[in-house]
């Protein structure tokens, strides 16, 4: 697994990592992650169930992301293949060019290669015909690419002119024991609805700060609690200066993983306002902690809930008044069902089980296909990508190719020392915890 | 559910993630894509139309060629300053009054302003022009003659490339800056003080002031604004061809592409747009939040 | 005394190890790299006198000249001086402390000892050195105040650099010794 996120960094795509990884090991595979240093976190560690991830020390330039050149991570990278006798690369998020490095230099070294994406994009702006470009390259030659809904698959397919065949669609997840309803924390005498977002633009912060002030003047028992962080935070601070709705609208900044379900379980009503979303894994841990989900209708989150366990809105703020009006009713006059019953609804639909036994799946079928060798590659690139980003990246591949061939002589494959496995078919880690690599989680970088 | 598992039965698929369906994970059904829309809300141009629009550019870049060719013909004492002056003062009144009665013409919301208002900042603008125009005179001595066309003559292009062509009614603070900076270099190269001062205020009468007119003439009588600006355009290259036959030449060239030539590539090319929509896209927020 | 197995260092050199044991609380490995090739030194030199040679026919400087034999004549000293280790050991006595010494080519020797009251544990580790992943030993040195933290660590063989396993061989006998005490 490549990606420039991972821990200790938050947000979706470390936990599907972490998740992820987490049941391939159970199932007996071995798991390896490769991302780049987070600060003083660089180097080998181990993580639960030995799971090992290595923080590579690459140049970090914007948002987490690497900078990318192409060619100098290939070293590193080749020794992690190599030593750690990867078979199949997979790489996540099309923002990570981590990730886009990897699957260049496993396809120079011969190896499968699959590639999650999370987001969706535009096609409007030059950005994003830029990055959409680079995407079709880099996925030009991976086996298996895997989206988290329908409509990221849509998009993706036309982003990276795909032939749909050879994208699966396999949902996120939520661990149904972490979010559990407990109705006792809620305020009988008020209607609470929860907001957790990162407060940016995309998360439609505007749309919330626009809809507070008009149900705040309509239901004086309505209270709001919106945890996040974000440069939008400003919008929200000023409608509640504006209208004086300290006590009614409480900020509480950036939440830990660990207490988001103890905000969500004191609310009512979970409201989501995103304006773009591929997957929205906030609404599920909403309603898996037992509470009436109201989202807006956007990208793939109609897919993601059953109708009678969300209510949608068009993106605006009088749809989504409406929208919150009528749940506020249904809350009232009891007709919701209870929180228990939602929980038992949802906690089944998504787990993460099933989402490495598909996953599993996806590996299974791309471990038996060819890699295609370098002459194909070249023709493959040039008809697939387009007469000239095709001809530049077949010069990259033909260059990253005689890197590797001077990294082969320089440092021969035989000379590496394949690492000792913690987990996989010959996995040491849960016979003898601590017999031959350093049990203990550091590691210094020499 | 992994790709290509079993053959896809009789159930029909759905688009939804939450039921377990009897379709492998990378299933594709007849219905990928139904969601995509080519070009929505796209404007078809006519080609009349856009140049019409497309003139008040050639307008522009005339109304910088018909400076520089009163320049070159101050400069070579082939118009005294007196009567550029005098020609400028005769303009000004005539375009004040016609300004006048187009405004008179529709009622603006707010509070017009008096003619008194109008004169006190004339008086200082010209005062202040006429008290500094020496000053302004030797402002430049000791830049090289070069280094001064040079700057002027990338100013001026930056007011063309800056003017607000959509409003230009006050014109942009930009621009304008941009056109009297190019103006004040140009005009310090000039033999005298009275020359300079001359320069300045037509500066002003063409950059300042012509654009706020020519936008009234916009609103209020558009046949006639496309009138105008053929007159301008053909007076820019008459008086351009008068002392620099190549130069004109070479505005005809830019007037031809600017107005005629690329209006017919930009509705040629409006075919070949493909713009695709669905619902991966960001929501738009349209209404105004400011009011909250 | 054991018998001696080939092993070579990350970049593919032949070392080799020798371990005696002195008695069944004491041991020693010593790895050795094998000496300055004279080859390797007539390389070296030729370059730079080539370099100098090119230097002194644009410049028409003999000090070129002689700056470049001084150069070489002091490069070499510093390298066999400093750098350049012929064997690195590793002397572990049972309830008495390690003792790390390595010897250059010059013959200077640098001793460290560390007490076995600091020492937490003797690992295998992994670290990214240059552009390669590689395993190495190390010495965990307890905390002072807290022994169940680790303070710092002590690499060992950091010239020599062995590979996995002669690192094992080295690592299962220092258990041995450590567990007795």
């Amino acid at each position: 697994m490549v990606s420039d996120f991972f821990y200790p960094n938050m947000g979706g795509v470390e936990s599907h990592i972490y998740q992820l990884s987490q049941c391939l090991i159970e199932k007996g595979h071995k798991v390896v992650i490769v991302t780049h240093a987070y600060g003083r976190r660089k180097g080998v560690r181990h993580l639960t169930n030995g799971l090992k991830v290595y923080y590579l020390p690459l140049q970090v330039m914007y948002n987490q992301s690497t900078a990318t050149t192409c060619f100098h991570s290939l070293p590193l990278m080749r020794c992690v293949f190599v030593r750690e006798r990867i078979t199949v690369v997979h790489a996540h998020s099309s923002f990570s060019a981590m990730g886009h490095d990897a699957l260049f230099h496993a396809k120079t070294m011969g190896l499968n290669t699959v590639f999650t994406d999370h987001s969706l994009f535009g096609f409007a702006d030059v950005s994003s015909v830029l990055t959409n470009k680079l995407l079709t390259v880099s996925l030009c030659d991976t086996n298996h690419t895997v989206c988290v809904s329908y409509t990221s698959k849509e998009n993706t397919v036309l982003r990276a002119a795909l032939n749909p065949e050879i994208v699966s669609v396999i949902p996120n997840a939520v661990d149904p024991t972490d979010f559990t309803p407990d109705p006792s924390q809620r305020l009988d005498d008020r209607i609470t609805i929860v907001v957790i977002s990162r407060l940016v633009y995309r998360k439609g912060i505007d749309l919330l700060g626009g809809l507070i002030p008009e149900l705040c003047l309509k239901h004086p028992d309505l209270h709001f609690l919106i945890g996040g962080e974000g440069p939008k935070r400003l919008v929200l601070e000023e409608v509640r200066e504006k209208y004086q709705l300290h006590d009614r609208v409480r900020l509480l900044g950036a939440l830990e993983h660990k207490d988001v379900r103890g905000v969500l379980v004191q609310g009512h009503i979970f409201l989501n306002t995103s304006l773009t979303e591929a997957f929205c894994m906030a609404i599920l841990e909403g309603a898996s902690c037992g509470l009436q989900v109201v989202s807006t209708r956007v990208g793939g989150i109609p897919e993601v809930l059953p109708e009678e366990l969300i209510t949608m809105c068009e993106p605006n703020v009088r749809a989504l008044c409406a929208g919150l009006e009528t749940v506020i009713a249904r809350q009232r006059s009891g007709s919701v069902p209870s929180p228990a019953s939602i929980h038992a609804r949802v906690q089944n639909l998504y787990t993460w089980r099933n989402v490495a036994e598909r996953t599993e799946k996806v590996y299974d079928r791309v471990a038996g296909e060819e890699v295609l060798p370098l002459d194909r590659r070249l023709r493959r690139l040039r008809a697939h990508c387009g007469p000239v980003a095709g001809s530049i990246f077949a010069f990259v591949a033909v260059l990253d190719f005689l890197f590797l061939l001077l990294l082969q002589w320089w440092v021969p494959d035989w000379v590496m020392d394949v690492a000792v496995d913690a987990t996989g078919p010959h996995g040491l880690w849960r016979q003898v915890p601590s017999s031959k690599v350093g049990a203990h989680s550091k590691s210094a970088v020499k | 559910m992994g790709p290509d598992s079993a053959p896809g039965p009789a159930v029909p698929w759905r688009k939804v993630l939450w039921e377990c369906q009897p379709f492998p994970d990378n299933y594709v059904d007849q219905r990928f894509l139904e969601e995509l829309r080519r070009n929505e809300g796209i404007r078809q141009y006519r080609y009349w139309a856009v140049v019409k629009e497309a003139g008040f550019v050639g307008e522009r870049l005339s109304c910088v060629a018909i400076f520089i060719t009163i320049w070159l013909y101050i400069e070579e004492g082939l118009l005294s300053p007196e009567t550029l002056l005098w020609t400028s003062l005769v303009c000004a009144l005539l375009g004040y009054g016609l300004h006048q009665a187009l405004t008179s013409q529709v009622e603006s919301g707010c509070e017009p302003r008096t003619r008194l208002a109008d004169l006190q900042s004339a008086t200082i603008f010209l005062s202040f022009t006429f008290g500094f125009s020496p000053v302004l005179k030797t402002l430049t001595e000791s830049v090289s003659t070069d280094t001064v066309y040079a700057m002027s003559a990338f100013m001026l292009l930056a007011h063309l490339v800056s003017f607000p062509y959509a409003h230009p009614s006050p014109p942009g603070s930009f621009s304008l800056n941009a056109a009297l900076f190019a103006s004040v270099c140009l005009a310090s190269r000039l033999p005298g003080a009275l020359h300079t001062f001359a320069m300045l205020s037509c500066a002003l009468l063409v950059f300042a002031l012509w654009p706020c007119l020519l936008q009234r003439l916009r609103e209020n009588a558009p046949s006639q604004f496309t009138g105008v600006c053929v007159g301008v355009c053909i007076g820019g290259v008459g008086g351009l061809g008068s002392q620099w036959p190549g130069g004109a030449v070479l505005l005809a060239l830019a007037l031809w592409s600017v107005t005629l030539l690329c209006p017919l590539l930009l509705v040629k090319l409006q075919g070949q747009k493909d713009n695709i929509q669905g619902p991966w896209d960001e929501a738009e927020i349209h209404e105004d939040l400011s009011h909250f | 005394m054991m018998e001696d197995e080939s092993f070579t260092d990350i970049n593919g050199k032949s070392i080799s190890l020798d371990c005696q044991s002195h008695s069944s609380l004491c041991s020693e490995f010593i790895v050795s790299v094998p000496k300055v090739s004279i080859g390797k030194v007539m390389v070296y030199t030729c370059c730079v006198w080539l370099l100098a040679y090119a230097v002194f026919f644009f410049t028409e400087n003999t000090a070129v000249l002689s700056s470049a034999i001084f150069i070489t004549l002091v490069g070499m000293m510093l390298h066999i001086h400093f750098v350049k280790v012929d064997h690195e050991s590793l002397l572990v006595i049972g309830s008495l402390g390690i003792q790390v010494s390595s010897s250059y080519a010059s013959g200077r020797e640098t001793t460290t000892f560390i007490e076995m009251s600091k020492i937490k544990d003797i690992v295998i580790n992994e670290a990214i050195y240059m552009h390669q992943i590689i395993y190495y030993l190390c010495v965990l040195l307890k905390e002072p105040s807290d022994p169940d933290a680790v303070s710092s660590v002590v690499p060992l063989f950091q010239s020599s650099k062995p590979r996995l396993n002669c690192l094992v061989k080295v690592y299962k006998s220092c258990q041995e010794i450590i567990s007795k005490c």
